[in-house]
């Protein structure tokens, strides 16, 4: 799989299919992101466009040694919804500047912003997971995901009870500070 | 076909353009006369590869005025992976200063040479490389323009003159024929940037010219030059180089930058010459509070933390955060406001440890308007954190700060603060600098107008939040052309002729928008105008101001007034003081009658 950073520059100097790889691949994080924050699917709609609009505007600019690619395309999504609270409305800025076309949201879009939403909680989490150590990823798996007990977790990891939840403790925190970096 | 997928496909097209809209700026080159020689050396390999490639590699080719200069290009190198430039061109009778050889010479990256006794040339051979390529070692002798041999600088034939101009570079149109002009501009922004990163550019003031304010920049090392920069972006306007030469006492060479705007800069060199200041470089603080009428006058201090300078242009962003972290609805108006002057943008540039400050302005909490006129109590939500977004910044400071406003110069409404731009320093806003730079020097057979040429007039009204504004438009009824330049006087006058207090702001406002000062020609029967706003009695509790029966208007620069039919009713004392009336602010004259065109407004940063 094709590195983020690596997918930007690409698409900064005209790559259109790294573009499209980047956009598939993080599209469900930042409709998510967005609609979670407005509540709306318009809405989420139409930052999104306006968040994608700013990234083929400004790839250019990507620097990774200032920051990876996600860090970089969320800080970007939060910019576009911090405009959008303080002037009450999506600027459509970046999107005039790229001369985009308007696009018509249809009730299948909507019901989409939805479908992405939820894909994107689970791809985020996925991404988050696959971050961390082994042995707290699968100690996680095995607690959170698939609910099984400490000492049945401890038996099979060939490990004290103690030890597991100090993972699973360990793991979570980590978890919750990635999320709140990519949100 | 979703919305998403119309998105993606517009999108990746926009990417597309991006490559083939290079591949079209390269293509003339490759293939003028110069560029077949240049193919067969290892510099034109490179090139050639560039170009292929897709990285920017280009080579501009511009002639005198007169198109009448032997010019021989020599030497050229580009390093490194961030897009160094190097460029050298030589003038047949160009000997470098004693002392620098041809490896020191090129270590400026911006030379620009021409020559001439009297006549001043304008740029001449450029190359330069960038992207992602390493060095390019040596390169031999290439190419050049020729010309007939008594128009060389110093009358002799240059023994290096190969080629001929090319068709394409003809005078005075050398960007639109190259094409490649945006890549010199950034190559030379890029040069310059690197001068000024390294301190052999230092400040020496500001100058006037063509009415617009202009920073300059000299550097007494190596070539003395004198670069004219803007200092609203900070993008050079005009670059003067000296040299000195073996044969010919001094050379000059003056690059004048027509208008970057128009030209497709890369990005990173649209950005000013120095880099701006990213949020990773930057700490913020609370300042001093000031108490002032109903509310409080706050600065906030951004300190470049980092170890290297950048810079800040124009307003930060602001958003408040409750205790919980939730954002608390924030209006931000730009502006001036109570003990706020009316600053205008400026590049503020931070050596490491070096701050830079904005002021924050709001009423406080615990009030907002009544529908009855007046104030009421009411309950606006308290915020505990505030987000500082540096200017042109993607991401934010958060910093501890409990703070309650009710309302700023747009009017009372929760949430609502009034910002600055940055100014240099830690300490309160400075006084505002005087709207009118030193008048333009006026050529003989353009006079400035006086009232008798003119006639004024009312344009379009209009209301907006408890503001009102005006448009009122000159016209020049003589016989003979001459010019405004600057703001109108303003002066009420009540039923029986008395003079009534007023207090004219000059710059912007609420309903004023910020326009630059420049000279407008009016030719018998042309128009220009200017915009008045003032406060009307919402907010204004206790107090009537007096509404004037007709209003003296005074032209730029002239001495009697011009009587007009118009009765604002202004509140506000100076510097909207909630107690005081007859405070109105103007903009400086535009041209034509109606508001101003959305381009004469200046550029703010978002």
């Amino acid at each position: 799989m094709a590195d983020d950073d690596a997918l930007l520059i690409a698409a900064a100097s005209g790559d259109e299919e790294a573009f499209g790889v980047f956009y598939q691949r993080w599209l469900p994080m930042i409709v998510g992101f967005h609609l979670r924050r407005t509540g709306s699917r318009e809405l989420a709609f139409d930052l999104t466009a306006e968040t994608f609009a700013a990234v083929v505007s400004s790839c250019g600019d990507f620097r990774p040694e200032l920051g990876s690619a996600p860090v970089w395309l969320f800080s970007i999504a939060r910019n576009k919804l911090r405009d959008s609270i303080r002037r009450s409305r999506v600027e459509a800025s970046a999107r005039r500047q790229l001369g985009l076309e308007p696009v018509i949201v249809e009730d299948d879009d909507l019901i989409r912003v939805e479908e992405l939403a939820s894909l994107g909680d689970e791809a985020l989490l996925q991404e988050l997971l696959s971050e961390l150590p082994e042995h707290q990823r699968s100690a996680i798996c095995a607690r959170v995901l698939e609910e099984r007990g400490y000492e049945e977790i401890a038996s099979d990891l060939g490990c004290s009870e103690a030890v597991v939840r100090q993972r699973v403790h360990r793991g979570l925190s980590r978890l919750r500070e990635r999320l709140q970096e990519a949100s | 076909m979703t919305g998403f997928d119309q998105l993606e496909h517009q999108l990746r097209q926009r990417v597309a353009e991006r490559r083939r809209s290079r591949r079209r700026r390269l293509l003339p080159f490759l293939r003028m006369p110069q560029m077949r020689a240049l193919r067969s050396s290892p510099l034109g390999a490179a090139v050639a590869v560039s170009a292929l490639a897709g990285a920017a590699a280009a080579v501009v080719v511009a002639t005198s005025a007169t198109s009448q200069l032997s010019i021989a290009a020599r030497a050229y190198e580009a390093t490194g992976t961030s897009g160094k430039v190097v460029h050298y061109v030589e003038v047949a009778s160009y000997a470098p200063p004693p002392g620098m050889g041809l490896r020191q010479v090129k270590r400026h990256a911006a030379v620009w040479v021409s020559g001439g006794r009297s006549r001043v040339i304008e740029t001449v051979t450029l190359f330069f490389l960038s992207g992602r390529h390493t060095t390019v070692q040596h390169v031999s002798t290439t190419g050049g323009v020729s010309a007939p041999p008594a128009a060389t600088p110093t009358g002799r034939p240059s023994p290096k003159a190969v080629a001929p101009v090319p068709a394409a570079a003809v005078p005075a149109a050398p960007c639109l024929t190259s094409g490649a002009c945006a890549a010199g501009a950034s190559a030379q922004i890029s040069a310059l940037r690197q001068l000024y990163l390294q301190g052999k550019l230092r400040d020496a003031g500001q100058t006037v010219q063509d009415g617009q304010r202009l920073d300059v920049l000299v550097s007494d090392e190596g070539p003395s030059m004198r670069v004219l920069v803007d200092p609203r972006d900070f993008l050079p306007v005009e670059i003067l180089t000296r040299y000195r030469s073996a044969g010919s006492g001094t050379l000059v060479a003056k690059t004048m930058i027509e208008d970057y705007r128009q030209l497709p800069l890369t990005p990173s060199a649209a950005s000013m010459l120095a880099p701006r200041c990213h949020v990773w470089q930057l700490s913020a603080r609370l300042g001093s509070r000031t108490p002032v009428s109903g509310g409080f006058r706050r600065i906030v201090t951004l300190a470049n933390s980092s170890s290297s300078t950048c810079t800040l242009y124009g307003y930060p962003g602001m958003l408040m955060l409750d205790a919980a972290g939730r954002p608390v609805p924030t209006h931000v108006h730009r502006g001036a406001f109570m003990k706020i002057p009316a600053l205008a943008e400026r590049s503020v540039a931070l050596d490491p440890g070096g701050a830079a400050s904005f002021a924050v302005g709001y009423l406080h909490g615990g009030f907002t308007s009544s529908p009855h006129g007046g104030f009421m109590r009411a309950s606006c939500p308290a915020a505990r954190m505030v987000e500082v977004t540096p200017p042109n910044a993607y991401r934010h400071l958060t910093i501890r700060w409990a703070l309650h406003p009710f309302g700023g110069a747009s009017g009372p409404r929760c949430g609502t603060v009034t910002v600055s731009p940055v100014y240099p320093g830690a300490g309160a806003p400075p006084r505002p600098e005087p709207p009118s730079p030193t008048p333009e020097p006026v050529a003989p057979a353009m006079r400035r107008c006086h009232t008798s040429q003119l006639t004024a007039r009312l344009g379009r009204g209009g209301v907006a939040a408890g503001h009102e504004g005006q448009v009122l438009t000159f016209m020049n009824a003589s016989g003979a052309a001459c010019s405004l330049y600057g703001y109108p006087g303003m002066q009420m006058v009540g039923a029986r002729g008395q003079r009534l207090p007023t207090h004219v702001h000059r710059g912007a406002s609420y309903i004023v928008p910020s326009l630059p000062v420049r000279r407008v020609v009016l030719q018998p029967g042309w128009e220009a105008s200017f915009q008045a706003g003032y406060e009307d009695a919402t907010g204004f509790d206790g107090i009537a101001c007096p509404a004037a029966s007709a209003m003296l208007i005074t032209p730029p620069n002239a001495y009697r007034p011009i009587r007009v039919r118009w009765a604002p009713q202004p509140y506000g004392g100076p510097h909207h003081d909630m107690h005081g009336c007859g405070e109105m602010t103007v903009s400086p004259v535009y041209e034509g009658p109606g508001t101003p065109p959305a381009g004469a407004r200046q550029a703010s940063a978002g």
